[in-house]
């Protein structure tokens, strides 16, 4: 079988249209909000909370809860508003707090599960869950309407409050003199973060939902200066990754999530150097 | 979603059982044992033997296993009395509900784990089939049995 049959056989297999659909409306809410979170110096929450998103995940999975969301979503938003709204003068700052969820929920959930004895076939979602081998390929028609239907919603938001991320990212003070509900916006943009990060577990794994949000912004750093190009740019560089990882990693076998982070990497290293060539 | 569990759980099993001992082969590796040939139900009897409705020989691991997810998760019962191709791994559980054969692909790092359970009629256990993590090719028609209350796809090999 050569190439060309081969892709054609893998594409006329419906859960590989679903990736594809779910890969690119996941990756284009990521760095959607992956503009402002990079900006506001909070580019490890992706990691915090999706390593939170795992210790929910093994405590449902431990008490044999079918639908792991009904625990995972809720946690994870929770944990999402604690970081983003804590005062700027608490006894524990944002990156500490950040790093001792992340440690402490990617330690939890394996010592809950190592301590009692898994229901199913564990092993492989843990490996799944964490690294996203070939979790987006097993998402039913339900799973992908959800999908759709959040990522509508996190792209309608954004769109309509455009003027008030943009403050509230830059200047939480301005914002505020200006009239705009500042706390209400930061819980917001809170709890689409958190839903982003457990939508995006399927697509590359707790340990890399960071590339999604860091690589694209990063990215589209290295040419662009203004939030609105940046954020255009770094939405249509992360769709684009999303796509080849996918499809590299349908056709050639390989994890998807790490395939995708590697298009992610390799996009970083020429929008790098364009930019230095385009700044000399 | 029963289907799913009852299977994961004998296949965790049997890879709890066998998963310190022997070693792993690549699942796309070549098959040292073959079980194929024949005809079984109405279905695919008028089948050429090398004809199969589904062959994930032809597929790598990542379309293989999210295939085998949608045959498990399946609950129309649109994938059975297909006939279908397997090459993986020989494992084997001996419970209170009986000895269950398995064939499992392993990925490149042996970290995840996915097959079917299989039955062939004409062999006896345990001198008619290969030793645990040999590398077999089933080939077979997928049917379902109740055990326990749970629903239990598995493939019912050609004789």
């Amino acid at each position: 079988m050569n190439l060309i049959e081969t892709i054609k056989l893998y594409f006329s297999y419906p859960f590989v249209i679903y990736a594809l659909i779910t890969g690119v409306l996941i990756s284009l809410c990521a760095s959607l909000f992956g503009v402002s979170l990079v900006l506001k110096r909070f580019s490890y929450i992706g990691d915090g909370l999706s390593h939170s998103a795992f210790g929910a995940l093994a405590i449902a999975s431990v008490l044999r809860i079918s639908n792991s969301m009904l625990i995972v979503m809720p946690v994870t938003v929770l944990l999402a508003v604690l970081i983003l709204c804590a005062k700027e003068n608490s006894k524990i700052k944002g990156d500490a707090a950040v790093s001792m969820i992340s440690v402490g929920a990617l330690a939890l959930g394996y010592l809950i599960m190592n301590i009692f004895s898994p229901p199913s076939n564990l092993s492989g979602d843990v490996c799944s869950t964490l690294f996203g081998s070939t979790l987006i390929l097993t998402l039913q028609p339900s799973e992908v309407i959800m999908s759709v239907v959040m990522s509508v919603i996190v792209v309608l938001f954004f769109i309509f409050a455009y003027n008030r991320i943009f403050a509230v990212t830059f200047d939480e003070e301005f914002a505020a003199v200006s009239g705009t509900n500042v706390k209400l916006y930061k819980i917001i943009i809170s709890i689409f973060i958190a839903i982003i990060i457990v939508l995006a577990m399927n697509l590359v794994g707790s340990l890399l939902i960071s590339a999604l949000i860091i690589f694209p912004t990063v990215s589209a750093l290295q040419l662009f200066k203004s939030f609105k190009t940046v954020t255009i740019f770094s939405c249509g560089l992360s769709v684009l990754c999303a796509v080849i990882g996918i499809f590299i990693a349908v056709v050639a076998g390989t994890p998807v999530g790490p395939t995708i982070v590697a298009a992610d990497i390799l996009a970083f290293g020429v929008c790098k150097v364009i930019g230095v060539i385009y700044n000399s | 979603m029963k289907k799913i569990i009852l299977t994961a759980l004998l296949l965790s099993a049997a890879v709890l059982i066998f998963g310190q001992t022997g070693d792993r082969s690549d699942n796309a590796g070549p098959a040292k044992n073959v079980q194929s040939g024949g005809k079984s139900g109405t279905k695919v009897s008028e089948l050429p033997p090398q004809k199969t409705d589904i062959d994930l020989t032809r597929l790598n691991y990542n379309m293989a296993t999210a295939l085998i997810y949608q045959i498990l998760s399946d609950e129309s019962g649109k994938y059975l009395g297909k006939t279908i191709r397997i090459k993986g791994v020989y494992s084997y559980d001996d419970t209170v509900y009986g000895i269950f054969h398995y064939v499992l692909l392993f990925d490149a790092t042996a970290c995840c784990q996915t097959g079917f359970i299989f039955e062939d009629k004409r062999r006896r256990y345990p001198q008619d089939y290969p030793e645990a993590f040999d590398d077999i090719e089933i080939v077979g028609t997928l049917c379902e049995r109740t055990i326990d209350g749970m629903d239990m796809i598995y493939i019912e090999c050609w004789n």
